[in-house]
């Protein structure tokens, strides 16, 4: 189930690099979701259930609609405590 | 809370119908690119749907499968004292489907016959309905549930398009002395309407026309927000009134919505791969009725030879869930059909 271990921005951005079936190569804070193809509706539903899972997180609309970059995922993390910087 | 404990109900069978017209998501989809569509068929787990063409309304399906299991069943027409039919996709605004269904089918005048608007949670609130009916006097009561979402998706919707397919269903519930209730928790959030809606073609907007605006508009972010938050809670809350645990339900009979929220809420909610039939690939997400669906064609699909106790759960349009706790026994009949356009013409009065 959870596992609420906070994790680093690298591992993080791993981790959406494995959601959006890319590699951490291809992208960084500053990538964009019209630049990540697997960053589709479908990528989003991911993105949901696996912040569900891992840290119980559950974004609602207004939230999404203001997630355009990697950065305004790390965001996410970070105001949820999960991001070790 | 709106839970219910009702005793005194059976199952006598189950009944399911389709369209005989499958719909390979692959093979016939156009205007997709193929790897767009397999990702869809992993992700949402439907490759093949079964859908009507336009011409076959959800009571054309509940029809075949109530005339099909009141037949198997041996029960008189004249012994049903109520026709509950489930419905999003009714034939006319007025009168009630349930009325034509109650002619179509023969049944006495003796009989309480009404529609109930709900959609993807329609299901278990249809069984608590006859359970109700059961516990205040009636002796049989058939509940019909259909639904054609095939028809209100659009072909430019990417969204919705190649998950739906269509379904009608039958169910046989009867008086019989029982000291095990069935146990019920209907549940409503009504700020979530505009979640899952057909915007025209009601009375508030009845001749609009912007022909999208008559199909469905699915916001899926805010559907699986919704079903990720309220489903497991209405698992544990049925179970902790009939006081058991997970492992101690046989079945859990979701409404099929697409394999990755499922799978998502087994996993959240400790249910094993066996407990929880998923018939998605073969009939897609048929709203409602595909909890009657899921019975016939996943618990029953090798005969059952020992009762089972089985979880209805019904979550989506409205916005609104719900859960049914009921048993299913060794002898109930269970039936499962298609319906052809030639049958159609046959047997329909135009």
């Amino acid at each position: 189930m959870s596992e609420n271990t906070a994790m680093s921005t690298s591992e993080a951005i791993a981790w959406f690099a494995e959601i959006f079936e890319t590699t951490e190569n291809e992208i960084s804070s500053e990538t964009r979701q019209q630049d990540i193809e697997g960053w589709d509706s479908m990528g989003v539903l991911t993105l949901m259930a696996e912040l569900d899972d891992r840290f119980s997180i559950n974004l609602d609309q207004d939230e999404l609609e203001s997630i355009s970059t990697i950065n305004d995922l790390l965001d996410v993390l970070r105001k949820n405590n999960v991001l070790a910087e | 809370m709106s839970q219910s404990a009702l005793a005194n109900c059976r199952i006598a069978g189950i009944s399911t119908c389709v369209p005989e017209r499958i719909f390979d998501n692959l093979k016939d989809a156009t205007g997709f690119e193929e790897i767009e569509l397999k990702k869809v068929i992993s992700l949402a787990g439907v490759a093949k749907r079964h859908i009507s063409d336009g011409r076959i309304c959800s009571s054309d399906l509940c029809y075949k499968a109530a005339e099909d299991l009141i037949a198997k069943s041996g029960w008189e027409k004249d012994s049903i004292d109520g026709l509950i039919f489930v419905t999003q996709t009714p034939d006319y605004f007025l009168p009630s489907t349930s009325c034509m269904l109650h002619k179509r089918l023969g049944l006495s005048d003796k009989c309480a016959a009404f529609d109930i608007g709900l959609g993807c949670s329609g299901y278990p609130y249809g069984m608590w309905m006859a359970a109700m009916m059961i516990n205040s006097g009636h002796k049989r009561v058939l509940l019909l549930h259909g639904e054609t979402p095939s028809v209100f998706t659009s072909p430019d919707d990417r969204a919705t398009f190649l998950l739906f397919g269509d379904a009608g269903t039958a169910t046989a519930v009867e008086h019989a002395e029982s000291e095990t209730p069935w146990y019920f928790t209907l549940q409503t959030d009504g700020q979530g309407y505009a979640d899952l809606i057909i915007p025209a073609g009601g009375f508030r907007d009845r001749f609009n026309a912007d022909k999208r605006e008559h199909h469905l508009y699915m916001n899926g972010s805010g559907l699986f927000n919704f079903t990720i938050q309220r489903v497991p809670p209405l698992i544990s809350d049925t179970l902790e009134m009939a006081n058991k645990a997970v492992e101690d339900i046989d079945y859990f009979a979701f409404h099929q919505s697409n394999r990755f929220i499922m799978k998502h809420l087994m996993k959240k909610c400790g249910l094993s791969e066996t407990q929880v039939p998923v018939i998605l690939e073969d009939f897609g997400n048929t709203g409602g009725p595909s909890v009657a669906l899921a019975i016939t064609q996943g618990v029953c699909k090798t005969p059952i030879d020992t009762e089972v106790s089985i979880m209805l759960l019904g979550y989506g349009v409205g916005l609104s869930w719900s859960a049914g706790l009921v048993r299913l026994d060794a002898e109930a009949v269970m039936l499962h059909s298609e319906l052809s356009l030639d049958e159609l013409d046959e047997n329909r009065d135009e």
